[in-house]
């Protein structure tokens, strides 16, 4: 290879610089293309009392149909020997209700996606697939995803799936909150059918009152915790339960947004490109030094 | 009759037995990839909702990165140091280096569900995922890694420009295109060294932040914010081991005597840098206090035993001792031991501490993973022979008498 | 006369609001705070729970309830014809009205619409919508049965034909309750261990009704097959509670803790004194009036009949008097100590009870 004089490197040096300038000036800028989060104060929530689950399963079907995923018949959702395994959202279904032996009268518990407020798939995403909406909706878009399904690693609550037997467009299938039925004034098909009102759909801080309320109001039948009030910066679903939620199933969680902690790294290396741009100006310049030594020498 | 270290072309013939059992290992490779293009992932990988990472990441991607980082660490001496006596293992490294990256973008889209979209995330981008910013810095590298080793293509074919049929009338003007191209490139060659650089750092670095925000799904004695510190360190330090070793293997495959010299100076710096790589990871668990963990015995604390023990502490010790450094035997051991163990974190990192909540088995890595990987490590060995067969990448000693017409039986 | 009437109107709007203003009014029954204002009511949520004050007998209340209010926007199920009486009955086992009414001050029986607001998305939510709180409240005995927590214990398929569903609805009268005839408790905490309840004697010979005993238990008691087992009351205070009514439970413990099985209770092998007819049909306390003691009775007749009603039906002993003897007084007969007959007083041989003053009846 052949070596540079020091005049052309200087030459270069600037060109380089003037170059890092612009992309510090442009690339703030774009990387505000960065999928949304609106956390917007009237976002939606659903609160689920898993004392009155009576688990029917009918929010499954209601699931299924409204998602135009093969359902079946309501009645093949009677038996309820299914719910005694420990069953998880999959691609033909978002959501599902075990029974956990946890008192003398079983507790039933639906499961899907939380919809956190700071959620790890939006924040995870390469390409920015998943975001949160203003109704408080974590939603995945087909156009965008390039399935390298970096979101379920990601997600606290294991919630995304994959098609991993689909060799062409693979879908991340998730609770979407029914999000088309929301746009247009519905409420979520599984809040809609459940017929003990096991979900309640509303504000998501109306829905904290509501839980405090109860708890309040029935102390022996809650424990003193609602599980998503502060989980992981906070989720959109809910959950009330008579016993403690480790025993339900429930991931053992901090308070602090999921993406925290990477997010800060993430950020802290690219403040506004500062840190790249300066390692790459010290090395710039530890290169120029060793090189005017060597032609120093020369001379 | 002066003699001068010179990169040329091994004219050695092509396939030998191993030659010829790589290529069967890469045609298995084939036969699965192919199997796993026409049924989906599912069907060749063990993978599921609850493991939806498996080893075409954690190995491929993952550790291929890792061990790839001996271009930028060659390239960070050679060029940056201006430590012009290693020059002999800057082409090897880089070679590899582009090698390994290009096949590590190949794994990454073997296991994309979507891989005929690989091409978002330069259009839709998420400045907070720590994926994006390690696909776009391997992007940018693997293109600033080709165009680094673009000199070597030019000095191959500068004055040596021979098209076929009617396309000769235009070998003169190929010819001054091609010298004026290659002025211009090394005139801005330091440019996209020291870029390289500073993208190795990033995304070693973040591919490290990749498994944070996994949270409480990775196994305490792992998950650390300084992940990617670990991870960056790591990759520096496994740099040169991973030369040593690659140029000891092509020395004996080429018949030529390996480059102790050079090996063992390089060989000094490496046993520091695995006592500051091995100072923090200590130093992360005591102040983690996730040492607890190790009480009991498990296949995790098993594991984190073997990857300190095999891949740091025996090496460091190694390569700290000038007899090991003189003998190629005991170091190219300890590059060895270097290397499995970045191998051995990496697959830790991101499969043996990983644990769903929810998972209903373990994972390990079916047959079809198992040899899609051994294939696409066989095509990078075979593709190293071919390349380094053509292009002048393997310095040797040589009289300048013989300069331009050499031939090594 | 207009100006009259005006000043009229006006002094009985003043009247209305003097008046009005001086009833007292429980803010604390409505307001959670002190000073409410306008803006913040700061409203208690509606009272779950307040006593039901009128009292409708179950036998009044409406026999079949068709629940067709609830719709949804697919309609798996038909409406539930809800068997009302009779829930309304054997509730009177489990605490009455008020375990589903809950809510349901002066005045008529509010209906759950008039508090559930038939509509899911709503703005009140600390309460359950309609369906929501029908569910609950049928489910709140159901959950705990066996099985029954399906929909098609109460459901019918809406594509299931309407001789299937008549069918069901039959279903509106309870099955023959098996009542015990005898249990057998063991206790633990005193020396004789045997307590011997004939249940039957307590229902037929003691007249008690179910109710009288049985009036909070859970329904899952009975209708809980085999699964959960719900705790019997196995506190000591709890099961004496339900015989001291009847029972001295404080001192006479050896009356019913024995030492082996006891006999049936038998009324004339305890005390002499047969209860045939009329006497038989009498509770207890109707002859053993002074507290809890029922020993210290004699066997005379005088004892309770003492003074005796001019207008004595004589039917009600089983023998309505011919009309020439129901013009005489009691003591004409009857020895009014011992009751005992003797016709010599007007006839001159003992007729009685070769030959009857009138006729037997039963």
């Amino acid at each position: 290879m052949k070596k540079q004089n020091r005049r052309d490197f200087l030459k270069s040096s600037i060109s380089i610089a003037g170059a890092a300038t612009a992309t510090n000036l442009l690339l703030p800028k774009n990387t505000k293309a960065s999928p949304e989060n609106i956390l917007s104060n009237d976002r939606f929530g659903v609160l689920v009392d898993t004392t009155v689950c009576i688990g029917c399963r009918k929010c499954e079907w209601a699931c299924k149909t409204a998602h135009n995923l093969p359902a079946g018949d309501a009645s093949d959702y009677d038996d309820k020997k299914v719910l005694s395994k420990r069953r998880r959202p999959s691609p033909g279904g978002y959501t599902v209700v075990n029974q956990y032996q946890t008192n003398q009268i079983p507790t039933n518990v639906k499961f899907q996606c939380m919809h956190c407020d700071h959620p790890a798939c939006v924040s995870a995403c390469i390409v920015g697939a998943f975001s949160k909406t203003e109704y408080g909706a974590v939603v995945w878009d087909e156009t965008k995803c390039i399935g390298c399904r970096y979101c379920m690693v990601a997600c606290p609550f294991q919630i995304p799936t994959f098609d991993f037997d689909k060799a062409i467009e693979p879908n991340i299938s998730k609770c979407d909150f029914c999000i088309d039925r929301l746009k247009v004034g519905k409420i979520p098909a599984c809040v809609e059918i459940c017929p003990v009102e096991t979900l309640t759909f509303g504000p998501r801080k109306d829905l904290i009152e509501v839980a405090r309320k109860k708890i309040k109001n029935f102390p022996d039948r809650y424990i003193n915790r609602i599980f998503g009030e502060a989980e992981v910066g906070g989720t959109s679903w809910l959950y009330l339960a008579s016993s403690q939620f480790e025993k339900l199933d429930f991931p053992k969680l901090g308070k602090n947004p999921a993406p925290g902690v990477s997010e800060t790294i993430q950020h802290g290396i690219f403040a506004y490109f500062i840190p790249p741009i300066a390692l790459y100006a010290l090395l710039g310049g530890i290169m120029w030094v060793n090189k005017k030594s060597e032609n120093e020498d020369e001379e | 009759m002066t003699e001068e270290i010179r990169a040329i072309p091994m004219d050695k013939k092509y396939f030998t037995p191993i030659v010829i059992g790589l290529i069967i290992l890469a045609a298995i490779g084939g036969i699965f990839l192919l199997l796993r293009f026409l049924f989906g992932i599912g069907f060749v990988t063990n993978l599921d909702t609850q493991h939806p990472w498996g080893i075409w990441i954690g190995v491929d991607v993952a550790a291929g990165v890792a061990l790839a980082a001996g271009g930028f660490t060659s390239a960070a001496l050679g060029h940056i140091m201006n430590k012009s006596n290693y020059e002999v293992v800057i082409r090897p490294a880089l070679l590899t280096a582009l090698l390994g990256y290009t096949f590590v973008a190949l794994s990454v889209c073997i296991d994309l569900g979507r891989y005929y979209s690989i091409w978002h995330p330069l259009v839709f981008w998420n400045g907070n995922s720590a994926l994006f910013e390690v696909g776009i810095c391997v992007m940018t590298y693997v293109s600033v890694l080709y165009i680094e080793f673009l000199p070597i293509v030019f000095e191959k074919f500068v004055g040596n420009v021979n098209l076929p049929g009617i396309f000769s009338k235009f070998n003169g003007s190929i010819d001054k295109l091609l010298r004026v191209l290659q002025r211009y490139l090394s005139k801005a060659m330091f440019v996209f060294i020291i870029a390289g650089v500073v993208l190795s750092c990033l995304h070693q670095s973040s591919l490290g932040t990749l498994m944070v925000i996994s949270g409480s799904k990775m196994h305490p004695l792992w998950q650390t914010p300084i992940l990617p510190l670990l991870f960056l360190l790591s990759a520096v330090s496994v740099g040169f081991p991973m030369i040593i070793m690659e140029s000891i293997i092509s020395s004996r495959s080429f018949g030529l005597k390996p480059e102790m010299k050079v090996l063992s100076k390089l060989g000094k710096i490496v046993g520091p840098l695995l006592g500051i790589y091995l100072a923090f990871k200590i130093g992360d668990v005591v102040i983690r206090k996730s040492f607890v963990y190790l009480n009991d015995l498990n296949s995790v604390s098993i594991m984190f035993f073997i990857e300190l023990l095999v891949g740091v502490i025996i090496p460091m010790r190694m390569f700290l001792s000038k007899e090991v450094r003189k003998s190629p035997t005991f170091i190219f051991i300890a590059s060895i031991l270097v290397v499995i163990g970045v191998l051995i974190n990496r697959i830790n990192c991101f499969l043996v501490a990983y644990n769903p909540p929810y998972a209903v088995r373990s994972y390990f890595p079916s047959a079809g993973e198992i040899f899609v990987t051994l294939g696409f490590i066989s095509l990078e060995i075979l593709l190293f022979r071919l390349i380094v067969k053509y292009f002048p990448v393997i310095s040797i000693p040589i009289s300048m008498k013989h300069k331009y017409s050499i031939k090594i039986k | 006369m207009k100006k009259l009437l005006i000043l009229l109107l006006i002094s009985v709007s003043i009247y209305a609001q003097h008046q009005q203003n001086s009833i007292k009014y429980n803010c604390n029954l409505c307001h959670e705070c002190e000073n409410p204002t306008k803006l913040n009511p700061c409203l208690k949520s509606c009272p779950r729970d307040e006593v039901i004050t009128v009292y409708h007998s179950a036998e009044k209340a409406p026999d079949i309830i068709k629940i067709d209010l609830v719709k949804s926007e697919k309609d798996i199920y038909q409406a539930v014809n809800f068997t009302h009486k009779l829930h309304a009955e054997m509730s009177n086992m489990a605490g009455g009205c008020v375990i589903c009414h809950h809510y349901n001050p002066v005045g008529k029986v509010v209906a759950c619409r008039e508090c559930h607001e038939n509509q899911r998305k709503r703005e009140v939510l600390d309460k359950p919508d309609l369906k929501g709180a029908y569910h609950r409240q049928c489910l709140m005995c159901h959950k705990t049965w066996k099985k029954q927590d399906d929909c098609n214990f109460c459901h019918l398929q809406n594509n299931v034909k309407s001789s299937a569903a008549k069918q069901k609805n039959k279903k509106n009268v309870h099955p023959k309750i098996e009542t015990p005839k005898k249990i057998l408790f063991k206790s633990n905490g005193y020396k004789n261990t045997l307590v011997t309840f004939y249940h039957n004697d307590h229902t037929q010979t003691f007249g008690l009704e179910c109710k009288s005993c049985h009036n909070s238990d859970a329904c899952a008691k009975c209708h809980n097959q085999n699964v959960v087992q719900v705790k019997n009351s196995s506190k000591k205070m709890d099961k004496h509670q339900v015989c001291s009514s009847c029972h001295d439970v404080k001192t006479n413990c050896q009356e019913c803790h024995k030492s082996k099985e006891a006999k049936r209770f038998n009324h004339f092998a305890k005390t002499g004194f047969e209860l045939k007819n009329y006497h038989s049909k009498l509770e207890c306390s109707k002859c053993h009036r002074n507290g809890k003691s029922y020993s210290g009775l004699k066997k005379e007749c005088s004892n309770c009949h003492s003074a005796w009603q001019p207008d004595f039906k004589h039917k009600k002993v089983g023998l309505v008097l011919s009309e020439e003897h129901s013009e005489l007084a009691c003591e004409d007969c009857h020895n009014l100590k011992t009751m005992k007959v003797d016709c010599s007083n007007c006839h001159e041989e003992n007729f009685y009870p070769k030959h009857l003053p009138g006729k037997k009846v039963k």
